[in-house]
């Protein structure tokens, strides 16, 4: 692998750039293209479902965490999530609907995704949210982030460990296309040349086979000049 | 007259023996002809062993309780008692060779029998003709080799190649370059070194102390160590065969051997270790003795390709043993093949398969 290294502001961290010409040679002959609008898309899908799963473990009113179900079940499509519930709470959460949660984009991954407030008056008494909580739903945020970041990580470990493996067979598969070549040569070659068709070895068995059939041709004579008076006989058996 | 009756024999030779046109009519065989047991394989992929052994019914009444008149292989184990039994083969050669009277004859005949079963489990269809070639110990006499090639015959096998065992084995392994191959059998140990070419006399040591003495030494010691106790030779090979071991393992050797016709259990570890370890100083000595021998710019070379095979390679810590006695002439390498009891047999069959038709023609005619 040999990707490009120019920095690019746009690119997410740890990504690489490869020229399509290395990868159709390394047999990749169809690619996937994902937008960055579809992975931001997703990315804010993963937060929502972690969100909608350690929502039940948080310590918050149960008016800010039906707010917070309700936006991840937005980002879901899953409007009806919890319907009767969502039907019981309806009025209550709609009196809070103007201090939303907004959950940032995905491309400056180097700081930390945070579900972040807009700014809201502290002393405000109508709002739902106070210091606690605020502190809580970042501390929140902070570990869904982690999670998701962790989770990305680990798909591109194992993407790049596919490829390296990938990689590694094409070598072998060339190599061993090379030496099919080799061979394929070679045999032509003796095709064409008839008086090397024999390898030293074969020579040497052919010459142990002639010694050994003279050998027994010898014997063979030995025993025919000495057996003559012996007639087999087969009768008397077990005496 | 007389000289039409001339005329006609070799006409009639000829149509006992036609020619082979191609190798599909021939049944290619390997045997190893060995003193306790022998293995035959063939060109159809069959592969047997059985005991050299060949056993006649005392009487009628064990003739119609086996319902045969002659048995041959493992089968004579099992029924020895109602049976006249006869080993055809002692120290590595045909034993009728040095039998005399009617011990002779049944002796020879017993060595037909054996090659007739052999040639009858090579499961040759009607009209194929066996062409085998036959493993003998690396220093059989000629006599012997002769002997061989007639009771081939007689147990209609067409064509006939004996060739010395350690070779066949070499044959099957590839290994017919700076190699010294060991066979260990039942009657004999041979060792041959291979220096690309047929080997010859100066090429071979055959040791007479083989499967048969560690049995006979194991016999003698179990006896000075439990008088009391009662064994055949059969019960003692078993045993060897089942336990041998040459190292310190934490197995012991327990074998319920009876006492006063009672089943009485006894640990017989010690008596087969000291049994099998007095084969190895003579093989060193073998080994010894065919690399100093040797060209000495090659003699690194056979010490570290020394093969081991026959029944008597199984015996565990055998490799070590050998190894720690090659170290006293420089160091080598021992091997134990993967298939000690097929590896003669099966190289047999590679020569005879190698073997050009033209040879098999001439040998048969």
């Amino acid at each position: 692998m040999n990707p490009q290294q120019q920095p690019d502001p746009m690119a997410f961290p740890g990504s690489s750039i490869h020229p399509m010409e290395e990868l159709q040679k390394k047999g990749i002959r169809k690619l996937r293209i994902i937008s960055e609008s579809q992975l931001k898309q997703t990315a804010r899908e993963a937060v929502a479902h972690a969100l909608l799963e350690a929502l039940e473990g948080l310590d918050v009113p149960d008016v800010v965490r039906q707010e917070l179900r309700i936006r991840a079940a937005k980002i879901l499509g899953k409007e009806q999530i919890d319907a009767p519930q969502e039907q019981q709470l309806a009025p209550v959460a709609e009196i809070h609907v103007s201090s939303p949660l907004v959950i940032p984009s995905v491309s400056n991954s180097s700081a930390d995704v945070s579900i972040g407030a807009p700014e809201v008056d502290e002393n405000d008494s109508g709002s739902p949210l106070g210091k606690r909580e605020k502190a809580l739903l970042l501390q929140l945020s902070r570990l869904i982030a982690q999670d998701w970041r962790s989770e990305l990580a680990l798909v591109r470990d194992s993407q790049r460990d596919q490829v390296e493996r990938l990689e590694m067979r094409i070598q072998e598969l060339t190599m061993a296309l090379q030496a099919t070549d080799q061979v394929l040569e070679t045999n032509a070659k003796s095709r064409q040349e008839p008086a090397e068709i024999t390898i030293p070895f074969d020579n040497k068995k052919s010459e142990l086979l002639d010694q050994l059939f003279q050998a027994n041709v010898a014997l063979r004579a030995l025993s025919q000049g000495q057996s003559q008076g012996i007639s087999p006989s087969r009768d008397g058996e077990g005496k | 007259m007389a000289a039409k009756k001339q005329a006609q024999i070799p006409e009639a030779r000829d149509v006992a023996t036609p020619m082979i046109e191609d190798k599909v009519g021939i049944l290619h065989v390997g045997i190893d002809l060995g003193t306790s047991r022998s293995a035959i394989a063939s060109s159809n992929g069959t592969r047997e062993v059985m005991a050299s052994l060949v056993g006649w019914p005392k009487d009628s009444v064990s003739a119609k309780v086996l319902g045969r008149t002659v048995v041959v292989g493992d089968r004579v184990h099992e029924n020895r008692l109602a049976l006249n039994c006869c080993f055809p083969l002692k120290d590595g050669n045909l034993a009728f060779t040095k039998l005399k009277g009617d011990q002779r004859k049944v002796s020879r005949r017993a060595g037909v029998r054996l090659l007739a079963a052999l040639r009858k489990a090579a499961r040759a269809q009607r009209g194929q003709a066996v062409c085998a070639v036959i493993g003998a110990p690396a220093e059989a006499t000629r006599e012997n080799k002769e002997a061989i090639i007639d009771l081939a015959r007689e147990a209609r096998i067409d064509g006939v190649m004996v060739v010395s065992e350690p070779f066949a084995v070499a044959y099957a392994l590839d290994a017919l370059e700076n190699a010294i191959v060991i066979d260990i059998g039942a009657g004999t140990i041979d060792l041959c070194r291979m220096a690309g070419s047929l080997p010859c006399e100066e090429d071979q040591v055959t040791l007479f102390q083989a499967g048969d003495y560690v049995d006979q030494r194991l016999g003698e010691l179990i006896h000075e160590a439990h008088p009391e106790i009662q064994f055949t030779s059969n019960m003692i090979k078993l045993a060897k065969e089942r336990f041998s071991s040459m190292v310190d393992t934490q197995k012991r050797a327990i074998v319920s051997f009876p006492a006063q016709g009672r089943p009485t259990k006894i640990d017989i570890t010690d008596q087969i270790r000291t049994a099998v370890t007095e084969l190895v100083p003579s093989m060193i000595a073998g080994i010894q003795k065919l690399v100093s021998t040797f060209d000495p710019e090659f003699q690194h070379k056979i010490r570290d390709k020394v093969i081991v095979s026959g029944g008597g390679s199984q015996v565990f810590g055998l490799q070590d043993a050998l190894e720690s006695g090659l170290d006293e002439l420089g160091g080598g390498r021992v091997t134990i093949v993967d298939d000690p009891v097929f590896t003669g047999a099966q190289g047999a069959l590679k020569l005879a398969q190698d073997m050009p038709l033209e040879y098999w023609n001439q040998i048969r005619s």
